[in-house]
């Protein structure tokens, strides 16, 4: 649960600042800090960003009445606007997800020797 | 154990990153572009993008205002020139970056570093021909000018202006899905843009396949189906206008004219301008109009993309304030109109773009045969940047024609550097009127602060290429049509074959003086128009070109036009969606009676029922519309496919040829298929046999029902993105028109600025493009004009005082104080 939170608010945080991928970082941090075990910590850090992501993106979405996510799904062959945001959510949360794998690989490794 | 996870999922993130942060093939890096900060979702707008308030342009000189009206044409109030220009430098970047460098990196040929090397075909084309070559020869003409200097100086500042604000994320949308970033601007990128409207605009005449087609049939053959004086022309200077001045002594034609000179296999240019790229512009004098005021009207026909290549805009400062459509990439108003006067233009084509076949004295190129002596060729080196790194780096020769643009040996790619062995190279030297040194951006920038019609045909007379039917109309009650830039001064079809560089009676290079340029202003009949047929009959003492559009857009719109009174700004707009069709008229029922009725099934008796009993407009829901357009394309297909294929695909002559040939008592020979021995073909045969084709390919494309196949459907009038991105584009528009048609609307091509102005003591404008103000496609503004642009109802373009702008509904007003 602390990862997932602090995924969640560590990416909104990081997104204005740093490039897309510092989720990656970010993953790998909170799986260290909180993850005691590695498929908690890749599903919490996938989770947190995935929010974070999901959230921003929709209410850009729906201020521009769902108008460029519609192209942009037709530009990817795929069926509808709203698709775009699962997407798009799913890309950060992966790459979050795999870097809280790690974290929490390091903190089993490292700190949390018995 | 526990450290080969560590690593592996480390490897397997940093490869993760990797892949989704680099642009792979085609595909945009998708972490980049997708997340919610910086990608594309960084691109949505809302209904008002814009805030009202403080603006800061770094460059300011004194206070400026600028105005968004709600359709998001802004309107400039400033107090000097340079404040001006620089205002709209930056509010086109604002709405336009990413069109506005596109264009100009594909005039310059560097295309390559953004798409990688499958541009590099295009891009060495247009260094070839010498793009960027003339592009710097026209940055030392504007220098000569204090207006244009300023003004290109001050927009590419207002420019750079706008870009100095950009982080990544504020990129326009096509940087992060293409995955580059925009450069600085400068005023030699106005150069590029200049020349890459005279090369959209220059005709392509064909000579490479006219010179074959000479070689196969010889000159008399040749000029009964390719004539240089067609019959029936109603010019653009109606006939009986006396040409009464001194003319100059007119080159005789040389004893070898009529010897092809033949092109060598693959000489094929990579891109080519529309064939359709036309116009239509008319004025109508106040005896003609309900308000005793001239009206204007134009539509200049070229590819409709979004974002759209035009941008509405409204300057005002001291000495100008001009309202119409820009080109992003250039200052001033291209189109349109100001207190006193309006302006409208199409296209002239006439034939300013030869080419002449060089001969080298050796694989060095450094001399070449001309007069009997050898000349020293010049070079210039070029380097193509290709994204990633690599580079090709060609070098070419420049004669005194021109830059050689082909050289070739048989069988040999056009435009690579064949591997001589031991045999001199021939090449082909362009020249080109956009060559030239000139300044057509001083005509523009003064026509936007002419008060008369004496300062209009001023500002027009510096003009160059590419050649343009000006119209005018001023609030003096005048109305006036001038062909203006350079017409060359040629020997009757100089150029309409490939030309002997050796010899000296083949170069061209006097123009015909600018005051002899057919022109004329407020005649008998009350309107003056155009619509890219033959600028003035035989009695016109000079050559100008061969290949006029066909008369049907002009004949329809001198029709209407002189039946008309009392007419309005929107019998103006009615005229301009006219589908009236003058081909079908002229040809439709001869092609019905001579069908064969009893080769057709029911099914196709049908469709021939539903073909002559049209109406012969080419409105959307027209089936009988799709069914003539598919029958003449067969029709044309079947009848030229045996004779006239050369290198460079099917060459057809003009259309009224081919329905004089279906008209005319007598069988012509054409109608014959060279590819059949056995059998000799007949009119009727082959009018039967397209018609069968044009129908089987219908029902292979909308089905068996023949009311699926309604012109718009079939037609399918679409904007789609300029660099052809899918999602991006819009398709299936429910419009009429087509080729040859006043509303030439074609697929992807058409009526790219509808304006109309009425002329009174305050003068009206309407106008609207097919597409909108902002070129992103995250706006709601990306194509708010479209459907105003279609309906036919256009919106008014009102000059307005800066104090009664703030009345209106505008979407935000921006004060930019002095720096």
């Amino acid at each position: 649960m602390k990862t997932l939170i602090f995924s969640f608010i560590g990416s909104f945080l990081i997104g204005w600042i740093f490039p897309w991928w510092s989720v990656f970082l970010l993953g790998v941090l909170g799986g260290t800090l909180f993850s005691k075990n590695g498929w908690a910590g890749f599903f919490f850090s996938l989770l947190g960003v995935f929010l974070t992501w999901t959230v921003l993106a929709f209410v850009l979405d729906t201020k521009n009445d769902g108008l460029l996510s519609g192209r942009m799904a037709e530009m990817f062959s795929l069926p509808s606007g709203s698709l775009m945001i699962l997407v798009s959510a799913l890309i950060g949360g992966l790459v979050a997800g795999v870097g809280g794998l790690l974290g929490s690989l390091i903190r089993n490794d490292y700190f949390i020797k018995d | 154990m526990a450290k080969v996870k560590q690593v592996l999922t480390l490897i397997i993130g940093t490869f993760l990153i990797l892949i989704l942060n680099n642009k792979i093939e085609d595909v945009p890096p998708l972490g980049k572009l997708l997340n919610p900060f910086s990608g594309f979702w960084a691109n949505t707008e809302s209904k008002n993008p814009f805030e009202s308030g403080e603006v800061r342009i770094e460059g300011s000189r004194d206070e400026i205002r600028i105005i968004w009206d709600d359709r998001l044409i802004p309107h400039i109030y400033a107090n000097n020139d340079h404040d001006l220009f620089l205002a709209q430098g930056y509010v086109t970047a604002q709405l336009r970056l990413w069109q506005m460098e596109f264009q100009t990196h594909f005039a310059a040929g560097r295309l390559c570093e953004i798409v990688g090397e499958k541009a590099l075909q295009i891009d060495e084309f247009q260094r070839r021909i010498g793009m960027p070559w003339s592009a710097h020869k026209t940055m030392e003409e504007v220098q000569k000018d204090d207006l244009t200097w300023t003004a290109i100086k001050a927009y590419s500042l207002g420019v750079n202006a706008y870009l100095e604000t950009l982080d990544e994320e504020d990129y326009p949308l096509e940087y992060k899905i293409l995955d580059y970033s925009p450069e600085p601007w400068t005023p030699y990128k106005t150069a590029l843009f200049l020349k890459y409207m005279s090369w959209d605009l220059t005709e392509d005449k064909e000579d490479f396949a006219k010179s074959e087609l000479l070689g196969k049939y010889g000159y008399d053959i040749f000029q009964s189906i390719f004539p240089s004086d067609h019959k029936d022309v109603e010019p653009i200077i109606p006939s009986g206008t006396p040409f009464e001045f001194d003319t100059l002594k007119i080159p005789e034609q040389p004893s070898n004219f009529k010897n092809p000179i033949l092109p060598v296999t693959g000489m094929e240019a990579p891109i080519k301008p529309h064939p359709d790229n036309g116009s239509n512009n008319w004025a109508v004098s106040g005896s003609r109009t309900k308000s005793g005021s001239p009206i204007l009207a134009n539509d200049p026909h070229l590819n409709q993309r979004l974002p759209s290549i035009w941008m509405l805009i409204h300057l005002n400062a001291p000495g100008v304030n001009s309202f119409g459509a820009s080109f992003p990439g250039s200052p001033g108003v291209i189109l349109g109109f100001n207190e006193k006067v309006s302006w409208g233009s199409t296209n002239v084509g006439p034939d300013i773009m030869d080419w002449y076949k060089i001969e080298f004295r050796d694989e060095s190129m450094e001399e070449y045969l001309y007069d009997g002596e050898w000349l020293r060729t010049e070079f210039i080196k070029e380097k193509i940047r290709i994204r990633d790194g690599k580079e090709k780096e060609i070098s070419i020769p420049i004669t005194h024609f021109g830059p050689v643009a082909y050289l070739g040996k048989e069988n040999e790619a056009p435009i690579t550097i064949p591997r001589y062995k031991g045999i001199a190279p021939d090449g082909f030297a362009l020249k080109w009127a956009a060559h030239e040194p000139s300044n057509e951006l001083a005509t523009f920038l003064r026509l936007n602060r002419a008060r008369n019609y004496d300062e209009c045909v001023e500002a027009i007379s510096t003009y160059v290429c590419p050649s343009q039917n000006f119209v005018f109309a001023t609030t003096e009650g005048d109305i006036a049509l001038w062909v203006i830039g350079k017409l060359p001064l040629k020997w009757k079809d100089q150029g309409k074959f490939l030309l002997d560089g050796k010899d000296p009676s083949h170069l061209w290079d006097e123009r015909i003086p600018f005051d002899q340029n057919p022109h004329i202003k407020n005649p008998a009949r009350g309107y003056v128009s155009s619509a890219n047929q033959h600028s003035a009959d035989s009695t016109y003492p000079y050559y100008i070109q061969w290949d006029y559009d066909p008369y049907m857009r002009g004949r329809r719109i001198n029709q209407i036009l002189s039946e008309m009174n009392n007419a309005s700004p929107k019998d103006l707009m009615d005229l301009q969606l006219d589908t009236k069709n003058l081909l079908a008229e002229k040809a439709l029922d001869a092609m019905v009676k001579s069908v064969i009725k009893d080769d057709l099934t029911d099914p196709e008796l049908e469709a021939l029922s539903l073909v002559s009993s049209w109406n012969r407009f080419m409105d959307p829901e027209q089936v009988g519309a799709s069914l003539f357009v598919f029958w003449w394309e067969y029709l044309e297909r079947k009848l030229w496919e045996d004779d006239l294929i050369t290198q460079s695909g099917l060459v057809k002559p003009d259309p009224l040829i081919t329905a004089d040939m279906i008209l005319d008592s007598t069988e012509a020979p054409w109608f014959d298929d060279q590819k059949t021995d056995d059998q000799t073909e007949t009119r009727a045969f082959v009018i039967t046999r397209s018609f069968k084709l044009a129908t089987k390919e219908l029902v292979k494309r909308f089905g068996e029902d023949p009311n699926d196949w309604n012109w718009s459907k079939v037609n399918n009038p679409s904007v789609p993105h300029l660099a052809e991105i899918p999602g991006m584009g819009i398709y299936g528009l429910p419009i009429g028109g087509g080729k040859h048609i006043v509303n030439q609307q074609q697929h992807k091509h058409g009526p790219s600025w509808r304006m109309v102005v009425e002329m009174k003591e305050e003068p009206e404008g309407y106008g609207a493009i097919p597409g909108g103000q902002s070129g992103n496609p995250g706006s709601f503004y990306y194509s708010n004009l479209l459907e105003s642009w279609y309906s036919g109802d256009l919106p008014r373009l009102k000059l307005l005082k800066m104090d009664e702008l703030e009345e209106e509904k505008n979407l935000a007003t921006w004060t930019i104080s002095k720096n």
